[in-house]
């Protein structure tokens, strides 16, 4: 059993797409990102709604999952943990993700051992007076009334100014 | 609720507080029936020859009874919960109870979408077809409640709601 594993799991690793291994390179920071590289982030039929468009209440803010596209490719979106063959992508650019300076992305690798990708990014939310070349730690999130609205106007400029990249199967 | 053999449309609606004795079922010659009306529900009670007694109720507002049903019964979807995501709280739900009802009631609003949100509460949106603008409401766990009135790609305001208060993002709606 445990030689099938490993067959399996070197087959799959075998497959598995050179961009988004760490291969000991480094965490970058803030400032590497270009205003118009573009974030891409993986969705599915249950994101939308009777009209084809993404539902505002799927997107998630803080703390946006997403890759880097600089490092990684659109269908790449499908290879992490609860990905799915059929999941389609969409877009939008590092500008979009700076709104306001309500937030900003952040480089952060994940090292799994069977979903290893470099390309993953975060998009983390800043607090008033930060800069958007700040790197806001992981699972900030600040309990303030006032926010919410905030976080609400963020995520709907996000879906405004998304691009469908790959529909779902 | 109730799970009544009886349409609503079958018997008239009596008179406010006032109790009437209907027979329901003229087929069957041992049952007969109360039929009254306290605020908005239609009490019936079915007296049978064995002396046994069921009481029920029957609601004669089935668009709230609907958006009760829509808000308590809204989907979670499984792969949020894979995520860690929590589903609404009861008390959530609750409270977007109320918030729905009370848009209903003060406004004649009725939500064209109620589902759970990501952001782990409830999601109701509201579309003004006259206007064009959308009207999107969320209801989180830990009980706030933020609003943002859209029309098309163009964001006209996003509201934090405090103390129930929907007047201004109602106003800003119906414009």
């Amino acid at each position: 059993m445990t030689i099938l594993m490993k067959l399996l799991r070197f087959l799959k690793n075998d497959r598995y797409p050179d961009c988004l291994k760490i291969k000991g390179r480094p965490k970058l920071p803030t400032s590497s990102f270009k205003e118009a590289d573009r974030l891409y982030h993986a969705f599915d039929n249950e994101d939308l709604d009777e009209y084809e468009n993404i539902k505002l209440e799927t997107i998630r803010f803080p703390d946006f999952s997403c890759n880097w596209s600089r490092f990684s490719k659109l269908r790449h979106v499908r290879l992490r943990k609860n990905g799915k063959k059929t999941d389609g992508c969409y877009s939008f650019t590092v500008q979009v993700s700076r709104y306001k300076s309500f937030a900003t992305p952040v480089h952060d690798p994940i090292s799994d051992r069977i979903f290893p990708n470099y390309s993953h990014v975060e998009v983390r939310e800043l607090f008033e007076g930060e800069d958007i070349l700040y790197e806001p730690p992981k699972n900030r999130k600040k309990k303030s009334k006032k926010r919410k609205s905030i976080r609400m106007e963020y995520r709907q400029n996000l879906l405004n100014n998304k691009f469908i990249e790959l529909s779902p199967e | 609720m109730t799970t009544a053999n009886a349409y609503i449309q079958d018997f008239f609606p009596p008179q406010r507080y006032k109790w009437k004795k209907t027979k329901l079922f003229s087929s069957k010659k041992d049952t007969s029936s109360e039929v009254g009306k306290e605020s908005n529900e239609i009490k019936i009670n079915f007296f049978y020859s064995d002396k046994t007694i069921l009481k029920t109720n029957i609601s004669i507002e089935p668009i709230k009874d609907h958006l009760r049903a829509k808000t308590i019964s809204v989907p979670f979807p499984v792969k949020w919960r894979l995520e860690g995501i929590s589903p609404p709280t009861i008390k959530c739900k609750e409270i977007t109870l109320n918030v729905v009802l009370k848009l209903y009631d003060d406004f004649f609003l009725i939500p064209d979408r109620v589902s759970s949100s990501i952001e782990e509460g409830i999601f109701l949106k509201y579309i003004d077809y006259l206007s064009g603008n959308y009207l999107s409401i969320e209801i989180y766990n830990d009980l706030d409640i933020a609003a943002i009135i859209t029309n098309g790609d163009k964001i006209i305001k996003a509201i934090d709601i405090y103390n129930d208060n929907f007047d201004e993002a109602i106003k800003i709606f119906k414009k």
